[in-house]
């Protein structure tokens, strides 16, 4: 049993290593058009897997993706821009300290964005959480939003509706990814433990996981901030590769992205979440070579209304209607699985 | 000092009075059941013990301690644990998973980071959970359907599940809301053997609600009668069999 | 401050009370009857005032004829969404809440590619243009347009839904949905009958804006129908006199804001957030404090 157990590990973490390494490779390799598609389906990935553990696991409908996206973007833009820059564009006021000479590398830059975005996810989940349903998806959807116009309403902070421009591009292709498989590798462990359990308890019936001694707000928030802080970095890493930013480019079409994610790779599987990220992430691409020229303000803006958005609004809608379960429903895709589809391919073919 | 010491327990919903002036003593061991007629009041006590509802007047002391007014978990984690009238299981999960989730409060002391990073602590604790909870199913000799979804099985086997889940966590008082409801009258019999067996071999002190009679006559050697939310009648079943009381506020008024 | 203003605020209070409380009359509708709350409903109050100004302008209808047939088309749609998207989804509520976000966005997202992704000019008679004064006080000529096109439609709601059998029959859908279906009504027939109410008050709604708010883009639904979400929230949601009086206060008090406090104009929008969070959280049965959703034990 033990041996076999540390046979699949290694299969695993075998496979991560060739992941990073390939991203790794691919920095210097691929062209640039690739290598931004494969940072948002990295980022993507993140904030499906996150929305999982919320959504799927512990059944909280939250749409406070997009806020926390922002807050981690912005907190990363102010801190890796050079005083320097930051003087010449906050226009319209000038910087407040410490952000007028404050400059960081990427790592810290990122983790503090994740523990601000894991505190804004304490201040928001604290009184949403204790609501049900639609009710706390609104109250998660009317915070997003308030944070969102306060961006756009503090020019000495964030440079208010102007945005931040040039912000330096540090991070890697690797690092990106390297950051989807620890938010991947938390969400699994903590799925898989007891923990996991008392959110799949809450999800499945509140009640009765209170009277099984589940502290409910407890278990809803723990798994809020955990996905917030992922959430956050994921943020950063977006305001990396975007290089601009401003409050229209979180809008609410990020959370129902994260949502639309995760209902297309199965509720609670979070492989397929990683895979629909990717179709999400490449289709999106696709698309915009469709797209009708006169509906695009900014190509490097996820949030672009147009055909993208009915795409995935119908999309979305399809799934909800017909196919709930997504494209793994609630399986992951493992060795086994690969192992036993590969199987059904070999003896379908020495049938024929 | 009893284990459980319920006084003037009364609880109201707006103009309504549900129940008034409740009192209850129960000491370790004891097992009490609780009938009268629908609408009596008895889900109403249930939900005020076991923090559901919080009483409008009265005092709940449970071990020594006031728990009057408490969160459903708090209560839990002070030993109080209770079924569902119609069941209440994790219909997706399995029922090792189900079982799991009673023991889950003595799990307690264990902390995110130790189940992310698999602590050798975490990882022991976790290992004699499931070991645990897979004896429960054994012995009631469902050892073969532990990773069977419970909302998959038949309703007598999930109710018994029920009653297993709450034991894992080991609790003083047990809880038990009409737990015949919507069984076959083997499926009864098996249920109630089952509970024989429990109050035996864990000395476990149960209160039961059940609205058939027969059931709560056979093996209760205590009963007490709610009738419109007030208590009318404590004592034996040959008592309360007996009692006027307990006739008229059953069959109504004799003219 | 003079009286004068004083009055222009107040009246101006009134017309913007009035035109939240359309909006919020469609969302209380439809969650009292389907205990659904339609993200989508101000994409409609959207659709509506586009359509009416495609139609005057592309089709060349007179302004009457092109309000109504806005009106007409947006509530047909109305009625296509409610057969597709939300009749299937009635027994999963959080599914059905993210077919409207997903309907919510395929509207908007058609009026960016069909209509217009920017502003367009609302076509309105030119008596509107005006202003009118009273000795000091002056408020332009839509307003007692859209004050007197309110309370009509107010007064035709409230007969509606208290005189006609649908409008009761309505009404006692959203207290006790077995029972109504016991008495053989056809819930369907009802649900669909709210839904042209519901959608036509907030197309209505549309026409109304339009006199006073000349200007309508691809998102101005989403904030109008914010605010009169969060109208019928403050007066306690499923509940139509719970609609009209947080619709009202909701405009009267945003107008007051505004008014005493200039340099918060910018707020206007976080303070409906802020205002509807903290109903949900403290009250969520709004003023009236209606009986909200709790699950038996």
């Amino acid at each position: 049993m033990a041996a076999k157990f540390n046979f699949k590990r290694i299969r695993s973490l075998v496979a991560i290593a060739l992941l990073l390494l390939f991203m790794v490779w691919g920095e210097s390799n691929l062209p640039r058009y690739y290598i931004k598609i494969l940072h948002f389906w990295g980022i993507y990935a993140v904030l499906g897997v996150t929305l999982q553990l919320i959504y799927g696991y512990t059944g909280q409908f939250s749409l406070a993706h997009a806020a926390l996206v922002a807050i981690g973007a912005y907190t990363t833009g102010l801190l890796t821009l050079s005083p320097e820059t930051k003087a010449l564009s906050f226009l319209l006021a000038p910087p407040i300290w410490p952000i007028n000479v404050i400059e960081w590398p990427l790592l810290p830059a990122l983790l503090l964005s994740g523990f601000l975005a894991a505190l804004v996810g304490i201040v928001v989940g604290a009184p949403a959480l204790r609501l049900r349903g639609d009710y706390l998806a609104i109250v998660t959807l009317g915070v997003s939003e308030i944070i969102r116009l306060l961006f756009c309403n503090l020019p000495s902070v964030c440079n208010g509706a102007m945005g931040l421009k040039g912000i330096p591009m540090r991070a890697t292709l690797w690092g990106t990814w390297l950051v989807v498989v620890v938010t991947l590798f938390v969400v699994r462990r903590l799925v898989d433990s007891n923990y996991g359990r008392a959110l799949k308890a809450i999800r499945e019936d509140e009640i009765a996981a209170e009277a099984l001694g589940v502290n409910l707000f407890y278990h809803k928030l723990l798994a809020f901030v955990v996905s917030a802080f992922f959430v956050g970095v994921a943020g950063g890493l977006m305001a990396q590769i975007l290089g601009t930013i401003d409050p229209s480019t979180f809008g609410q079409v990020l959370s129902y992205a994260a949502l639309t994610i995760v209902i297309l790779g199965g509720v609670r599987s979070l492989t397929g979440t990683v895979i629909a990220a990717g179709v999400y992430t490449i289709s999106s691409e696709l698309l915009r070579a469709v797209e009708a020229p006169i509906t695009v303000f900014g190509l490097d803006l996820p949030g672009v209304p147009g055909m993208r958005v009915i795409f995935f609004g119908v999309l979305l809608l399809m799934l909800i209607l017909f196919y709930r379960k997504g494209l793994f429903g609630e399986h992951e895709l493992s060795w086994g699985a690969l192992q036993s589809w590969v199987r059904s391919l070999r003896s379908s073919r020495e049938r024929v | 000092m009893s284990l459980l010491d319920v006084k003037d327990l009364s609880m109201r919903f707006g103009g309504l009075l549900a129940v008034s002036g409740f009192e209850l003593k129960m000491e370790a061991g004891d097992l009490v059941g609780l009938i009268g007629p629908n609408g009596s009041g008895k889900s109403t006590v249930f939900n005020m013990l076991s923090g559901f509802y919080k009483p409008t007047t009265g005092s709940i002391l449970f071990d020594g301690n006031d728990i009057t007014g408490l969160r459903p978990d708090q209560i839990a984690a002070r030993g109080i644990m209770r079924i569902f009238q119609n069941g209440r299981l994790f219909s997706n999960m399995t029922a090792l998973e189900n079982v799991l989730m009673g023991h889950h409060m003595r799990l307690r002391t264990s902390s995110p980071f130790a189940a992310v990073f698999h602590t050798p602590g975490y990882v022991r604790n976790e290992q004699g959970a499931i070991e645990e909870c897979e004896t429960m199913l054994q012995d009631l000799d469902l050892g073969n359907m532990k990773h069977e979804r419970v909302g998959e099985l038949p309703f007598g086997t999930q109710r018994k599940i029920e009653v297993a889940r709450t034991l894992a966590a080991r609790p003083k008082l047990l809880l038990l809301d009409e737990p015949m409801t919507g069984l076959s009258a083997e499926e009864m019999s098996d249920m109630i053997d089952y509970i024989i067996w429990v109050r035996e071999k864990f000395n476990m002190t149960i209160l039961l609600v059940e609205h058939t009679m027969a059931v709560i006559m056979s093996i209760c050697p205590r009963i007490a009668v709610l009738d419109h939310g007030v208590k009318i009648v404590e004592g034996t079943p040959s008592e309360v069999q007996n009692d006027a009381r307990v006739i008229e506020a059953y069959l109504g008024v004799e003219e | 401050m003079e009286w004068s203003t004083v009055l222009e605020y107040l009246i101006l209070a009134v017309s913007l009370g009035g035109i939240y409380a359309l909006m919020s009359i469609g969302y209380t509708i439809i969650y009292g009857v389907l205990k659904l709350i339609n993200v989508a409903h101000g994409d409609f109050f959207m659709l509506a005032g586009f359509l009416s100004l495609w139609a005057v302008q592309e089709w060349n209808l007179p302004l009457w004829p092109g309000y109504l047939a806005g009106i007409l088309i947006t509530v047909a749609v109305g009625l296509l969404v409610e057969r597709v998207a939300y009749r299937p989804l009635i027994e999963f509520r959080m599914s059905a809440f993210t077919s409207t976000v997903a309907v919510s966005m395929i509207i908007q997202a058609v009026a960016v590619i069909f209509l217009s992704p920017r502003s367009k000019s609302f076509p309105r008679p030119d008596i509107v243009t005006g202003v009118l004064h009273f000795g000091e006080v002056s408020v332009s000529t839509a307003i007692p347009f859209v004050i007197a096109s309110s309370v009509v439609l107010f007064l035709l709601l409230v007969y509606l839904v208290n005189r006609t059998k649908m409008g009761i029959a309505m009404r006692a859908l959203s207290e006790d949905r077995e029972l109504v279906q016991l008495m053989g009504v056809s819930v369907n027939k009802v649900v669909v009958f709210s839904f042209v109410l519901s959608i036509g008050y907030a197309a209505a709604g549309a026409i109304v804006w339009g006199q006073r708010y000349p200007s309508f883009n691809p998102f101005v639904g989403a904030i109008v129908g914010l605010k009169g979400f969060v109208g019928a929230v403050i007066g306690g949601i499923g509940s139509i006199a719970g609609a009209l009086l947080g619709g009202f206060i909701l405009g009267a008090v945003e107008i007051i804001l505004v008014g005493l406090f200039p340099q918060l104009s910018n707020f206007r929008d976080i303070f409906a957030y802020a205002l509807m969070i903290g109903f949900l959280l403290f009250r969520p049965g709004g003023i009236l404090n209606v009986k909200v959703i709790e699950e038996k034990v």
